[in-house]
């Protein structure tokens, strides 16, 4: 089942240079794509080829220019954000620096299901610790502020916060980079097993190829705002067609001596 | 002949919980013209020792040693213009994060022109003229800057995280130096420009015999580039030995969970599969458990280890662990 299906979706601005004088910058154009239920989605490509660009288009952190964006068939890029937040969330890149430092872990799990819901104050505490369980912490945390927290359980918050409103979709962009090795093989299987069980599409903005190969099914190869390749991602990886994904590749199994 | 070892190095800090050793009994040697790896995740104190080295210490820190010396200076009985001295001769350092670290109010020029000692001058007296302007461009050459002209007139906001760390590298290494610490060069950056620097460090070091300690938290990258590797955890030192023994035949249970926990191309792991990860999360520093530092996240713990292990030592690869992996063959 198609969740999300991304039509022609592109994204230009207009920078000014003095008076009279402007540029057009494109940052992704004409990008077109389709998500399945509980599959993952991998966007890789080297920096400045608009991925982060896109997935906060897909978020609706900025307003594409043109395109649609369809969840269950219906476009959602111009819909209200109330409805856009339910289905489709996003988790940052740096987990300390994306959770508000003055208040409380449960506070901030609350304010999503303030502002797009209508449950009471009980279902609201039901739901943050049953969100604070899934992501592996305790109930008790949410009485913590960020700072206590490690890196990895900032994470978790993170990811809880995604999951609180129940969305089909969620995007992280870079989420595992600025982790431990030994905290980020935990938040992997983290991802995996949520995946499993409330059957949630992942968008993954990534470059370690290794992960990406291990957690997604599908993989777009973007560049200069273009996608270049796109396919299953073991197809994709084990025989590049395009010069930009072979480099790719060929820059992440760099032997220096043999 | 060993560039560099220290035994026993302890580092402690003071805070409001106390004294607590963040860097207990480390040791580390390493020989001349080679690239060391030091591999530890956050909060392992490998900075720390990177800074023990160099001889940067805050108020508040005590430093001891056993033994601390680089090639035939002996680092703990020198005053401190001595120290100085050393420092600026023969250790050069490189940081995490390069636009922070350069001057962002000055052009590159004066500032690659500031790190060139005038020692290293060569020729007449009526080559003097501009002969650092001119030594900064061949620095910025060799170092693998295509247009070394227009860099040097930029300021740092003007250019690259890839190129900034290009010049903090030929600062770097404009006085020669025998050691380079290069602490985290690559995080942060994406792959394609980490494997540029990569690449420049190991030419580096194999043109001018350049001995490298490499810190990193990603053991990936430093298996590929180090000749030898350190791992530490918590501020213990857990493994150290040849490539080789590290990464083919880890006897730790946490180097075998941090190679564990990277998946390659060639593994033969299923998709999607769950990935090798050891519980809990790295201990802060007021917490430290006593004995191995390991100890509460490791899978084959026991009684003994709330001791702190004594150190093995078979054909230089040294590991401390009560109970360590039995060798593995060849994969």
């Amino acid at each position: 089942m198609i969740v999300l299906s991304v039509n022609k979706l592109s994204k230009s601005y207009v920078q000014h240079h003095g008076l009279f004088s402007r540029k057009h910058i494109t940052a992704f154009s004409s990008v077109s794509f389709e998500l399945e239920q509980g599959k993952t989605l991998a966007i890789i490509g080297e920096s400045g080829s608009g991925k982060s660009s896109l997935a906060k288009a897909l978020t609706g952190v900025i307003a594409p220019s043109s395109g649609s964006i369809c969840i269950d068939g219906v476009n959602i890029a111009n819909k209200d954000h109330q409805q856009r937040c339910r289905q489709i969330r996003m988790i940052f890149q740096d987990p300390s620096t994306s959770l508000n430092p003055r208040s409380q872990v449960g506070r901030i799990l609350r304010s999503p299901l303030l502002l797009n819901t209508e449950l009471s104050e009980q279902e609201m505490d039901e739901r943050v610790s049953d969100a604070l369980r899934l992501v592996g912490l305790l109930p008790e945390h949410a009485q913590f502020y960020p700072r206590m927290l490690s890196g990895g359980q900032k994470q978790r918050v993170a990811l809880a916060r995604a999951l609180i409103l129940k969305p089909k979709i969620i995007v992280a962009d870079e989420v595992l980079a600025t982790l431990d090795v030994s905290v980020r093989s935990q938040i992997i299987n983290l991802i995996l097993d949520v995946q499993r069980q409330q059957k949630i599409s992942f968008i993954m903005v990534a470059h370690n190829l290794g992960i990406v190969r291990h957690i997604s099914d599908n993989i777009i190869v973007m560049h200069e705002g273009q996608i270049v390749e796109a396919g299953e991602t073991a197809a994709v990886l084990d025989d590049p067609q395009h010069t930009i994904t072979q480099r790719l590749l060929m820059n992440q199994q760099v032997k220096f001596r043999k | 002949m060993a560039i560099l070892d220290i035994r026993n190095l302890t580092i402690e800090l003071d805070t409001s919980q106390g004294r607590i050793k963040v860097v207990e009994r480390v040791n580390l040697t390493m020989v001349e013209g080679e690239i060391q790896g030091l591999v530890g995740e956050s909060g392992s104190g490998k900075s720390l020792v990177a800074k023990a080295i160099l001889g940067i210490k805050k108020d508040g820190w005590i430093v001891q040693a056993d033994r601390m010396r680089l090639g035939d200076i002996d680092l703990l009985n020198l005053t401190p213009s001595e120290r100085r001295k050393v420092m600026a001769n023969d250790i050069a350092m490189i940081f995490q994060e390069p636009s922070s670290h350069l001057d962002p109010s000055q052009e590159i020029a004066e500032q690659i022109e500031e790190a060139i000692p005038s020692r290293t001058f060569e020729g007449g007296f009526w080559q003097r003229f501009q002969w650092r302007k001119k030594r900064a461009v061949t620095l910025l050459h060799k170092v693998g800057i295509k247009d070394p002209l227009s860099v040097l007139r930029s300021y740092p906001h003007e250019l690259s995280e890839g190129i900034c760390q290009k010049i903090m590298i030929a600062m770097a290494i404009a006085k020669n130096p025998r050691l380079l610490i290069a602490d985290e060069p690559t995080t942060a950056m994406e792959s394609t420009t980490q494997i540029q620097i990569l690449k420049l460090l190991h030419k580096l070091n194999k043109v001018n015999n350049t001995s490298i300690l490499f810190i990193s938290h990603d053991i990936e990258s430093v298996a590929n580039l180090s000749d030898s590797l350190t791992v530490m955890y918590c501020g213990q030192t857990v493994e150290s030995g040849t490539r080789d023994q590290v990464v083919n035949h880890p006897r730790h249970p946490y180097t075998n969970a941090l190679l564990q926990a990277i998946p390659d191309f060639e593994s033969n792991l299923a998709h999607k599969s769950h990935l090798y990860a050891l519980p809990g999360s790295i201990p802060p520093l007021v917490h430290l458990p006593i004995g191995c530092r390991l100890g509460p996240r490791c899978p084959n713990a026991q009684k003994a280890c709330v001791k702190k292990p004594h150190s093995t030592r078979i054909k230089g690869h040294m590991f401390n662990c009560h109970f360590p992996l039995e060798v593995t063959e060849d994969k």
